[in-house]
């Protein structure tokens, strides 16, 4: 018997074999809740649901005002639970609940009302421009008139579960779609509770779904049935690729969003409070556990060593405890098995010759002792061409290079598979827009770190991902261009197209 | 870069290839929430510049080119994490387990659990309901924080 069972259809229902699964508090290994396992059955009906609230329910044929008014609600409706959210956020996923409060709970509700303001603002037709090549041709008009793309199965990572759902309902149904949702097995509670309040709100029944399970059985079919139309997910490459290869045999739209490697360029005029506070914030903001952490910082060889001295003392004020704890920095790791993957990049970072500068432990005493904690852990001495500087640990370790000149910087940066973000800091923002703008990846602040906003598109180059989400282009990605030609001549005389065909 | 299964690596993909007909694959693939990871696939194109770096079960486990040269000899032992709920679409989670892989050094468990699956389901029929949020500890807002809204 589940606490939290599977959203179709706009009902609540066990999953068709009974069975559900625990999700656990990292900080200290009490049960939360049993949550319904869906399985291949369950998720064949909610893509079924979807589909029929696409081809046959009100809400592709609303306008998008009459859409907007719902998603602002549904907005307004995360507002006003934003408290509750924020304390679940926490005890699924660990993060603090300063965290969940000032980022979680605001950005998922910003995020809906933002896309209820696309929905009412953003035209649905575009005009285009008259024919280049024969100008001047008469009663002929050219549009795109945007429509949405159909059924959206989208699959969301145990990191940010609240942000990371928004960024996948939000755009998908202001834009016309129905979607079926998996959110993370490790972190389900608040999507679930995402779905509560689609319910409570009035989204027609079948628009949203949302459904936990395993990848195995739930993602696959997810990706590969034909019923979808466009697969949307955030998580490992590995994942994508396999998600891309079973979403090809019926040609689904894909967008995904997957690793990263950034770094955190230093010039040597950087302001040095404000670069060590905002590396280590780049690094270690929810343990490390984003996927556009700043985990490599590549430091000018003239301030590398008091560089490295700043990051150490800064990182020793980093408090870890009780994420409930307004006063704590840093809760746990979301899980065991992270926490170890943790442990094993430690040992690794050690093998490989990088000097331990900080951390490297899991922290002892009481209050850690049931939870998933590990110190803040700073590797100095690091060559780029290591694992722990080429590889994504998602979890509290900070690499530290040393360049020589900003040249050296661009070079290392580049130096990756992945091109998700990064950062510069420096006290010469002309030089560092210079740095950021050779940097091949998809985000860059300069002298900030983790900056998103419902505004602003996010994606990846390289290994990092396949298109946008966010902003006008996420929107987009919902959306379907259709070119639409317009001849109001009817004089078959003066079609001078079918002098190519009849002499 | 080199691989060894344990002996409950290789049990595992056993009992994978009892459920699934299709061609099993192992990939180690890199990223994200799952770090570098073994992923098991059915019927999977594999990648064009894998390198072959063990074999669990008589399946071939690939890494990309610049992982495998990134490890040159450095092994890595592929084991099971049971009793989990995953996402990875690595078809092992089927059974309710996760491969994982662990540095040599790392401390593993020598006794694991059974298989979820090899468990009797808890099972029951009941009525369709709302979700029953847990009881949630008190909150006390710092000053600062309070009144922050959007917009």
């Amino acid at each position: 018997m589940s606490d939290y069972q599977l959203y179709i259809d706009g009902e609540w229902s066990e999953a068709a074999s009974g069975e559900s699964f625990p999700t656990f508090n990292p900080a200290n290994g009490e049960k939360i809740a049993d949550i319904a396992k869906a399985g291949e059955e369950d998720t064949v009906r909610a893509i079924e649901a979807a589909r029929r609230a696409f081809d046959e329910g009100p809400w592709p044929r609303m306008s998008g005002k009459e859409r907007a008014d719902l998603v602002r609600k549904y907005g307004e409706a995360i507002q006003a639970k934003a408290d509750d959210l924020a304390r679940l956020e926490t005890m699924d996923g660990g993060g603090t609940i300063r965290k969940a409060m000032t980022a979680d709970t605001m950005s998922c509700a910003g995020t809906f009302l933002k896309f209820a303001d696309y929905a009412e603002t953003v035209s649905d037709y575009e005009e285009l421009p008259e024919y280049a090549l024969m100008p001047g041709l008469p009663g002929k008009r050219n549009y795109l008139k945007y429509e949405p793309i159909g059924v959206c199965a989208q699959i969301t990572p145990w990191n940010f579960p609240l942000i990371m759902a928004s960024w996948k309902i939000a755009p998908a149904i202001a834009a016309g779609n129905t979607i079926v949702l998996k959110p993370a097995s490790v972190t389900p509670i608040t999507a679930l509770e995402l779905a509560r309040i689609a319910d409570e709100v009035g989204i027609p029944k079948g628009v949203v779904n949302v459904i936990a399970g395993p990848g195995a059985s739930v993602g696959e079919v997810m990706a590969a049935h034909p019923m979808v139309d466009k697969v949307a997910f955030t998580g490992s490459t590995e994942v994508g690729a396999r998600i891309m290869a079973l979403a090809a045999p019926t040609v689904k739209k894909v967008t995904l969003e997957l690793g990263g490697k950034s770094a955190s360029i230093v010039t040597e005029d950087a302001d040095f409070e404000l670069a060590a506070k905002g590396v280590l914030f780049g690094t270690f903001f929810h343990n490390g556990q984003v996927c556009e952490s700043g985990t490599r910082a590549l430091v000018n060889e003239k301030i590398y060593d008091d560089f490295v001295d700043k990051l150490v003392d800064t990182a020793a004020g980093i408090k870890l405890g009780d994420p409930m704890d307004f006063a704590t920095d840093q809760g746990p790791l979301v899980s065991d098995t992270q926490l170890k993957t943790v442990e094993r990049y430690v040992a690794i970072g050690k093998d490989e010759g990088a000097k331990l500068a900080t951390g490297g432990e899991r922290p002892t005493g009481e209050a850690f002792d049931k939870g998933y904690f590990y110190e803040p852990t700073i590797f100095a001495g690091v060559d780029n061409a290591m694992k722990i500087a080429q590889e994504e640990i998602f979890g509290p370790v900070l690499s530290v290079i040393k360049v020589r000149d900003d040249a050296e910087a661009v070079k290392v940066a580049n130096d990756s598979i992945y091109g998700l973000a990064g950062a510069v800091w420096s006290s010469d923002i002309e030089r560092a827009q210079g740095i950021a703008e050779q940097m091949r990846t998809g985000t860059i602040w300069i002298n900030e770190h983790h900056l998103l906003g419902p505004e602003h598109p996010f994606g990846g180059y390289k290994q990092s991902g396949i298109g946008s989400e966010m902003g006008v282009h996420g929107y987009n990605e919902y959306r379907l261009k259709k070119r639409i030609h317009v001849d109001d001549n009817l004089n078959p005389a003066e079609h001078m197209t079918f002098m190519m065909l009849f002499s | 870069m080199k691989i060894t299964p344990t002996e409950r690596a290789d049990a595992v993909v056993e009992r994978v290839r009892e459920r699934r007909a299709g061609r099993l694959s192992m990939t180690i693939g890199t990223g994200c929430c799952e770090s570098t990871a073994a992923f098991l696939f059915e019927d999977h194109q594999g990648r064009a510049d894998g390198v072959v770096v063990g074999a669990v079960d008589g399946v071939e486990i690939v890494a990309p080119r610049w992982i495998a040269d990134s490890y040159g000899d450095d092994e890595l032992v592929l084991d099971v994490d049971m009793d989990v709920v995953d996402d990875s679409m690595s078809v092992e989670t089927d059974l309710g387990c996760r491969f994982v892989l662990v540095h040599p050094g790392q401390p593993r468990p020598a006794v694991c659990g059974p298989l979820v699956s090899d468990r009797e389901a808890v099972t029951g029929p009941e009525a369709s309901h709302p979700p029953r949020t847990p009881s949630l500890p008190p909150l006390d807002v710092p000053e600062g924080l309070r009144g922050m809204r959007l917009r």
